[in-house]
């Protein structure tokens, strides 16, 4: 397994981890309290710091154990591969905005469980986490 | 993953340069060894620097290293 690889790996799994959490806070509110812009924004700058945190833990253990590859820039076949992950990873993003646009709409009629604002959040963490799990598995298959 | 047109003879090449590594060649081309692994199964077509780079290394004009099959 190359260092990209574990790479992209972990950072999936980061996020999934940050996405669980994020969840699980969200859907603790009450719909009143998820528009709330103060604890929106809270809840949006720990996830940021979650974020940052655990990726920076992560890269240093990683470079730790492989030393040799840690500050090797991707060559172009892993380039190519990441171009076509991100590619991935833009249209479910979109496919997000999208669906919290409608959400947006139609929301006073029906209400969700999960406010829009917090669904744009959710996706941009989905779509991250698609991407990383696309990109591992092309650099897998070669 | 299917195969490409462009197949190569980078595997008898390195056995004929003293059972040349994957992970040597790789370090003298600039690329890591998993990409040398994918030119080799033709999963993978490189750039011509790559492509270049690699006939360097064995002393070979292109056409020696990679064929087109139509």
């Amino acid at each position: 397994m190359s260092y990209t690889q574990k790479s992209r790996l972990l950072e999936m799994c980061i996020t999934m981890v940050v996405l669980f959490n994020y969840l699980q806070s969200v859907l603790s509110m009450t719909p009143e309290a998820q528009m709330d812009p103060l604890l929106a924004s809270g809840l949006l700058i720990s996830l940021t710091i979650q974020t940052v945190v655990m990726l920076i833990v992560m890269h240093i253990i990683l470079a730790i154990f492989n030393t040799k590859y840690a500050d090797q820039a991707k060559d172009e076949r892993e380039q190519a591969i990441a171009l076509k992950a991100k590619s991935v990873a833009l249209l479910i993003l979109q496919l997000g905005v999208v669906n919290a646009v409608f959400a947006m709409l139609i929301d006073p009629h029906f209400g969700f469980a999960i406010s829009p604002v917090h669904q744009l959040v959710i996706a941009a963490l989905v779509s991250e986490i698609i991407g990383a799990g696309a990109e591992a598995w092309l650099l897998y298959r070669g | 993953m299917a195969k490409l047109a462009i197949t190569n003879t980078i595997r008898a090449l390195r056995f004929q340069h003293n059972e040349m590594t994957q992970q040597q060649l790789a370090e003298v081309v600039g690329v890591t060894r998993q990409t040398i692994a994918a030119i080799e199964a033709a999963r993978y077509s490189p750039s011509l620097e790559v492509a270049f780079k690699i006939a360097i290394v064995f002393n070979l004009p292109l056409e020696k290293i990679f064929q087109y099959r139509q």
